[in-house]
Formats: structure tokens, C-alpha cells, sequence
């Protein structure tokens, strides 16, 4: 495995670039210019409905839910065969990174869902995002490709993690 | 394939030597024709998606000749088009292989069932070396510089070739 070098082992960096990235992906660039310190909720407030209506919706991918009796019966390494459920599947993974940063739990299981039917490359950017998340309860905070055994482990811890709100740290970056 | 010496006179050193690149996949025989993603994973007709493809390798060429002629709006469409390659198949024209022969044997064995691990020789320069324009011009890279990836245009063909197949296990 890689490790990250000096400049990306910094959690918070690494998220602040997932976050900027993210916002962008889903039409919220401008948002970015919003989040100061002080000004949290405002910025929550301004992105929500944005952010959430792309974590609904869309049945295919919600049914690996993890609460589902099987959810290994729809791993997937591959990338889908058609356009638009890559596109649908990408607009879930950017709202589902900002959503977690915000510390909502559904951002954390919609993340957990996209491990199981995401192909490797994606597979490969929510596991580091996750890992710097969450100081690798769950994935990793080096860059590298996580195995079905990780990928299993990964998506049952996810039931028990406790997320925090990291838009103050966020904002504080953002100042820089 | 790439005109990185184009207008501005920048030079790479050794731009025309010959690289090593590994592939790992499922399913491999003798002969196999293996191509870009975006010609098997993108919608319309076969013409369609040739066309396709084409565009999109028209625009990595021209966005990168252009960010090396300084222009910042090409070079902002250029960090967007590897990123996309890599997150989007139906958007990705090129053959993807890695430097990296840990990299192809990860996508060869995923899923802990066996696969081809392929050893590929061609050109470095008639591909794109994804981590080289990207620290050639600052761009971000996600979590994907892992890859090390280096793709081959359109389909793997000649002046690439496998030199070598193996079958790997988990």
C-alpha cells in the first residue's frame, strides 16, 4: 500500500478537499463562499434540500440497504453497464460526502451502501474518505484498494459509528 | 498523443521512450481486442459510441495542449476529465492500465476470485500518464493517484501489446 504523503495525512485536508469537491459536483460551488465560523447553520440551512434530495429516491441503490437480510448479494466490482446509473449513483456519493461531514447518519449509510455497489475506483475513494472520516474505525486513511473481507467489515461498523458535525473545523479551513 | 511540446517549448525528458504497464481483468484469451470503456459502456449505437470516444479524446489532446500554453480555463476542464475517467466508465476513452503491477493485480483478483494480470508494452508517449499531467499542471487527484494510471487510447492495439499473461489468485 501507499502511504499518503506528509501533506495528505492531515485528516481534515483530506476532507476539506472531498467537501470542496463534493459541493462542486453537486452544484454547490458557490455554497462554499457561505461556510464561515459563526456561520454554520446558515450554510447547513442554504445546502439541505440540495444535499438530501439526492440521498432519496432511488430504489435500486437504496436496496442495499444494510438493513436488508443479504446485502452482500449485491457487491459489485464492476462498473454499471449504463450512463445514467453511474451518474445517479456519483451525485449519491458527492451528497452522501457533504452529508456526513454535516454528521448525518444518512450520509454515513448511503456511503455504506455505494461500498457494496460501487466499482473498485469509487470503492477505492470512499474507503479513504471514510478512513479520515473516521480515524479508520471505518476505511482506511492511506490510499489503497479495500478487499471484499474490508468491505464486509467496513459496512457492519458502520451500524455503530458516531459521526460529528465538521463544519466548524471545515469553516476554519475554509478561511485559509 | 499528448502534445506536451507543443507552443510553449516544453520539453519532457524522454517523452518518446517505450513503458511497462500492467492490466488486471477477469476474463483474458490470446487475441482478445480490448477496448476503452467508453466504447463498451456508453449508450447509442456502435457508431455512436466510436464517436464518442473520439470526442473525448479530442478534448483531453486539446485541453492539455492548451493548459500547456498556460490557457487556465482549458487546464480547469482538464483536472475535471481524468477525474471523470475515473469515476464515470462511459466517460473514459482509454484502456486503463496501471504502473503499478500491485494496482492491476488488486483489480484482477477483486471480488477474491481469480483474474488476468496482463504486461503491457508501448509507447509513453502516444498514451496519457494520468499522475504526470497531474502534477505537470497542479491538478487534483481524489484518491485515484493510487492507480498510477497510465491509459491507452480507444483499444489496446499496436503500438501496444501484451507481453505477458498471467493468471492470478487471491
Amino acid at each position: 500500500m501507499i502511504k499518503a504523503s506528509d501533506a495528505e495525512n492531515v485528516p481534515i485536508h483530506v476532507l476539506f478537499e472531498y467537501f470542496e469537491r463534493a459541493l462542486q459536483e453537486i452544484g454547490l460551488a458557490a455554497g462554499i463562499g457561505l461556510l464561515r465560523p459563526g456561520n454554520e447553520n446558515a450554510f447547513r440551512e442554504k445546502i439541505s434540500d440540495r444535499v438530501f434530495s439526492n440521498l432519496s429516491g432511488y430504489s435500486e441503490v437504496e436496496s442495499t440497504s444494510i438493513n436488508q437480510t443479504d446485502p452482500y448479494k449485491h457487491l459489485r466490482w464492476e462498473p454499471w453497464d449504463e450512463p445514467e446509473k453511474e451518474i445517479t449513483a456519483h451525485y449519491r456519493l458527492q451528497s452522501a460526502i457533504v452529508a456526513a461531514l454535516m454528521g448525518e447518519r444518512k450520509g454515513l449509510m448511503a456511503l455504506s451502501g455505494l461500498l457494496i455497489t460501487e466499482p473498485l475506483n469509487r470503492k477505492l475513494e470512499i474507503g479513504y474518505f471514510l478512513g479520515n472520516l473516521t480515524d479508520e474505525k471505518v476505511g482506511l486513511a492511506y490510499k489503497g484498494i479495500p478487499t471484499k473481507e474490508q468491505i464486509f467489515k467496513w459496512v457492519e461498523k458502520c451500524k455503530d459509528v458516531v459521526l460529528e458535525d465538521r463544519l466548524r473545523d471545515l469553516s476554519k479551513l475554509n478561511l485559509e | 498523443m499528448l502534445d506536451y511540446t507543443g507552443g510553449s517549448g516544453l520539453l519532457i525528458p524522454n517523452a518518446r521512450r517505450r513503458v511497462t504497464v500492467f492490466r488486471g481483468q477477469k476474463d483474458y484469451y490470446d487475441g482478445m481486442v480490448i477496448e476503452a470503456s467508453s466504447l463498451r459502456r456508453s449508450s447509442g449505437s456502435r457508431t455512436e459510441q466510436e464517436a464518442w470516444t473520439m470526442a473525448l479524446i479530442t478534448q483531453f489532446r486539446r485541453n492539455s495542449a492548451r493548459s500547456v500554453s498556460g490557457d487556465l480555463d482549458s487546464r480547469k476542464r482538464l483536472e475535471g476529465m481524468p477525474l471523470n475517467a475515473q469515476q464515470f466508465a462511459f466517460q473514459n476513452p482509454f484502456v486503463s492500465t496501471s504502473f503499478s503491477y500491485s494496482v492491476a493485480r488488486s483489480f484482477a483478483t477483486a471480488g477474491d476470485t481469480p483474474g488476468y494480470a496482463l504486461t503491457i508494452e508501448g509507447p509513453w508517449y502516444n498514451g496519457i500518464d494520468f499522475d504526470f499531467q497531474r502534477n505537470l499542471f497542479g491538478l487534483y487527484g481524489n484518491a485515484f493517484d493510487y492507480l498510477q494510471e497510465f491509459g491507452i487510447p480507444t483499444s489496446l492495439v499496436p503500438p501496444y501489446t501484451v507481453a505477458d499473461s498471467q493468471l492470478v489468485n487471491p
